[in-house]
């Protein structure tokens, strides 16, 4: 038997040990992407190209004009734009930010209620039970305040405080 | 009998390394190429076979920058009806009905920093295979060419000269 091997058994199989390890580790095949197609094609939307759809801005009264754009049916950029007589294609920084209100993880998606001090998710068909209930037994004495709602919007919220009683105030 | 043993073990090591080192970048080493797709559709047949045109499917190829996956609804125009009792297709339409999108493994990987525009090449009128290549003949398709710039720049040098479609050699073409 020769003893030309130059480490001893234990620190070579260490060695080993630690090669395999880094290899696996270090060369572990990223996870495959996924392509996740329509699951029926929308007739007005060809993937891959952008859609501009102008429209007004909401983050404050000023309601400046501004061009949306968006790639399969989601608003990926807002600009002024240019045609509009207020902002002349110009969008302060509060409007460009209005698209990270839209995607805002924290923004309010469904009805809430407040139960010792923290607020609980709850379905639409409690919130409007529970909604219905406390207008209804504040009859007169309720208030519906909302921003300066565009077109049918302000229609509806006029028509829902005329129905409810309340005083409409807006902001 | 050491030196054996500890080249058996070194022999082992380089072996599990280097398995682990072309799995890295996507090479499979046995069974076909390309990966394993969730139903296990096959362009040989559907465009071998059948002699389906590409764009009934990827319709978006020839009006958008990206050639789409077609929308499930397309297979089912047919799948609704045709080989309905088949296990594949047994397994589409319950994607379908669960309301649940196929999640296709995606099979060609642009390098990144780099755009590619279908609609242009289409209009030009390079062949699908041109770049793709015989997808009519690949029970699971595989990215057929390297995609690197090397590749894309040889066939820019051979049409630059081209009389309706001249190639360009700008690098704002496709890095911008």
């Amino acid at each position: 038997m020769s003893d030309s091997v130059v480490f001893n058994r234990r620190d070579f199989l260490k060695l080993v040990g630690i090669g395999v390890a880094g290899a696996a580790a270090g060369c572990a095949t990223p996870k495959a992407d996924r392509l996740i197609p329509y699951l029926v094609a929308p007739n007005d939307i060809l993937p891959g190209v952008s859609y501009w759809y102008a429209s007004t801005c909401r983050e404050c009264s000023s309601g400046c004009g501004v061009l949306v754009k968006a790639r399969e049916g989601r608003a990926i950029k807002i600009e002024g734009n240019p045609a509009h007589p207020l902002n002349e294609g110009g969008l302060c920084a509060r409007g460009q930010a209005s698209l990270q209100g839209l995607y805002d993880p924290d923004r309010v998606a469904m009805p809430m209620v407040k139960q010792g001090g923290a607020w609980k998710a709850i379905s639409w068909d409690e919130g409007v039970k529970l909604a219905a209930a406390k207008i209804g037994a504040a009859r007169g004495a309720t208030a519906l305040l909302t921003d300066h709602a565009p077109g049918s919007a302000d229609a509806l919220a006029a028509e829902l405080a005329a129905a409810a009683g309340a005083t409409r105030l807006v902001y | 009998m050491k030196r054996a043993l500890a080249l058996v073990i070194c022999a082992v090591t380089l072996a599990t390394a280097s398995v682990a080192f072309t799995q890295s970048f996507g090479v499979q080493l046995f069974g076909p190429k390309g990966p394993r797709q969730p139903i296990n559709f096959s362009h040989q047949l559907h465009a071998g076979k059948l002699g389906m045109r590409c764009v009934y499917c990827h319709s978006a190829a020839e009006k958008s920058p990206i050639a789409n996956l077609p929308a499930m609804s397309t297979c089912m125009g047919c799948h609704k009806i045709a080989k309905a009792d088949m296990p594949e297709i047994v397994k589409l339409t319950g994607y379908f009905e669960r309301n649940e999108q196929v999640p296709w493994v995606e099979v060609y990987v642009l390098p990144s920093h780099v755009k590619f525009n279908h609609k242009r090449h289409v209009k030009a009128g390079i062949q699908c295979q041109d770049c793709h290549g015989p997808v009519q003949t690949m029970p699971v398709v595989y990215q057929y060419p390297s995609l690197k710039m090397g590749w894309c720049v040889s066939c820019h040098r051979q049409r630059l000269n081209d009389a309706q479609h001249p190639a360009t050699m700008d690098c704002i073409a496709c890095h911008h």
